[in-house]
């Protein structure tokens, strides 16, 4: 094989080759560094690139290999983290001034989890600001998304998302909040797995919301996606609300069979005035719906009302979290702050409790309305977002009022299962040409808590019969 | 519900010991009025009522196996 072919390769394959010996971790481990210096530079996607650690680790993995002690499927496939995941010796900076000669001294849970299933760290990626979701905000420049060098890879994981969909890495882990890791998903037309939370330990993991914060894989298939949350899943005793339940095998569980599936189309995502659904998404949306009765699924029509309502409450609460975590900081290092970070914490330094209360028991009866909606159907699925890629505007500020209300609205699309704290799945669903460029659109499928295996399969079979995700970013 | 004006927040940042320019005062308030207006919208019957949101999974809503 061509080395300048190998960084194209799923890391399913990669794995499979170099379980076979057809490729060295070490060939890996170089094809992606070349690849790195020479694209990194364009997308912006890595903060650090650890060269020499990442080159060691291929060695020891390739000696693992050829002693017979093999690891599994990630063993000696290169990945990449969200710079916001702790990694020992090396500089965590949450995309912050104030962070940048942060060196931890113990490596996140997650990334542990990493190291032990063989895979071999490239660096750390870029993200907006401490994950706040501002494509604009990081210290180190924002991520560009391949698709469009103008436009935003999604927040707050950009550089995961850039990586990921740039094929700076085999697969890439982001943290998900209030949509971090379906965000980049879909505006780079990738699969991004947001767990059910307990699913994945958060300890070593910057943090932005303690109760609705999770970590999780961003990668360029179905089956990588399943490799890469099989490797960090499972119960933790450093993060006490992991959860005991066992963690099934995602990558066999894999058979696209959908006979007898029940699926509910959120309406409310594509009907709503107040959600602003582009007509691009809503036909790819409802094109993938009719796809799926194909497949032998049967496809219902549901209603959440207070859907559009989740963007706003999990704001609220998210920022509320995040601001506490760190109060001395906006208090007393303000300037160090990119300013629509600083912005952002002042006034959620402001919300009143009762407000942050009543957006509690919103969060609670949107939970109640998402699990009536299991009792009966198995998957929900819905537009990851309005429409695709924005672009990206790096004149800093809040334009009005109006426009701060429309961004809080906008994250009601994965808000929603965010608060109801079960997993969802964004996945590419089809493309739309915009300005010459062409921006692929995105469906998210969310399934009931600890239940990611059926959401990974109702993605696999739906990956499986159609050709987005062969389609490349030419940049 | 009426806007907070930028004199409003600056008494509300004093409230949490915090100093707020008077160059950040008017992006500050657009960006805190914007969530207080969406949030006293939000008018859901009984929401008063509701114990908020427990934290781990209630144990009949998981998927086991």
């Amino acid at each position: 094989m061509i080395k300048s072919d190998i960084p194209f390769l799923s890391a399913t394959d990669l794995g499979i080759l170099i379980k076979s010996k057809e490729l060295s971790p070490v060939e890996a481990v170089t094809a992606y560094l070349d690849r790195i210096q020479e694209i990194n530079p364009k997308l912006n996607a890595y903060i650090t690139v650890c060269r020499d650690r990442a080159l060691d680790q291929a060695k020891q993995a390739e000696q693992e290999i050829n002693n017979g002690n093999y690891l599994g499927p990630l063993h000696g496939v290169p990945v990449a983290v969200k710079d916001q995941i702790h990694s020992a010796g090396i500089v965590t900076t949450d995309a912050s001034k104030i962070r940048s000669d942060f060196v931890p001294q113990e490596n996140a849970t997650v990334l542990e989890n990493l190291n032990n299933s063989g895979a071999i760290l490239l660096g750390k990626l870029n993200l907006s600001e401490f994950a706040l979701g501002d494509p604009i905000s990081s210290a180190y420049g924002p991520a560009r998304n391949p698709w469009d060098l103008e436009r935003n890879p999604g927040t707050s994981s950009t550089g995961s998302g850039a990586a990921t969909a740039g094929f700076l890495c085999a697969t890439s882990l982001g943290e998900d909040t209030g949509g971090s890791i379906r965000g980049p998903a879909a505006n780079c037309g990738l699969v991004g797995l947001r767990p059910t939370w307990g699913r994945v330990s958060r300890y070593g993991v910057d943090g932005a919301c303690w109760s609705i914060d999770t970590i999780g894989p961003i990668s360029r298939t179905v089956s990588d996606c399943a490799i890469t949350i099989g490797s960090i899943a499972g119960h933790d005793p450093k993060d006490r609300y992991t959860s005991n339940i066992p963690i099934p095998d995602f990558v066999n569980l894999l058979n696209g069979n959908l006979k007898g599936l029940k699926i509910g189309l959120v309406m409310d995502f594509l009907d709503s005035d107040e959600l602003g659904v582009t007509s691009a998404t809503k036909e790819a949306v409802v094109a993938a719906a009719e796809h799926f009765r194909t497949l032998g699924a049967e496809v219902l029509e549901i209603s959440m009302p207070l859907a559009k309502y989740t963007g706003t409450v999990i704001r609220t609460i998210t920022h509320t979290d995040r601001v506490s975590l760190f109060p001395d900081r906006i208090r007393t290092r303000a300037s160090d702050h990119h300013h629509n970070t600083k912005i952002a914490f002042m006034a959620a330094n402001l919300i009143p409790a009762q407000v942050y209360y009543k957006a509690q028991k919103l969060r609670e009866m949107v939970r109640t309305e998402v699990m009536e909606a299991f009792k009966s159907v198995d998957v929900l699925i819905q537009p990851t977002s309005s429409g695709p890629a924005g672009k990206i505007n790096l004149e800093p500020g809040v334009r009005n009022i109006e426009q701060a209300k429309k961004d809080l609205i906008e994250g009601s699309y994965r808000g929603i299962y965010s608060l109801a704290g079960v997993p969802a799945l964004s996945i590419c669903c089809g493309f739309t040409d915009i300005d010459g460029k062409t921006l692929p659109l995105a469906l998210q499928i969310a399934g009931r808590p600890f239940d990611e295996a059926t959401v990974l399969n109702t993605a696999y079979a739906y990956e499986q019969s159609n050709s987005w995700k062969d389609i490349r970013p030419e940049f | 519900m009426e806007e907070l004006t930028s004199q409003d927040i600056t008494s509300l940042a004093r409230s949490v010991n915090m100093h707020i320019p008077n160059t950040d005062l008017d992006q500050v308030a657009m960006s805190l009025n914007a969530i207080l207006q969406l949030m006293s919208e939000i008018d859901v019957t009984d929401v008063n009522l509701i114990e908020p949101l427990p934290i781990r999974h209630i144990k009949e809503d998981a998927v086991y196996d």
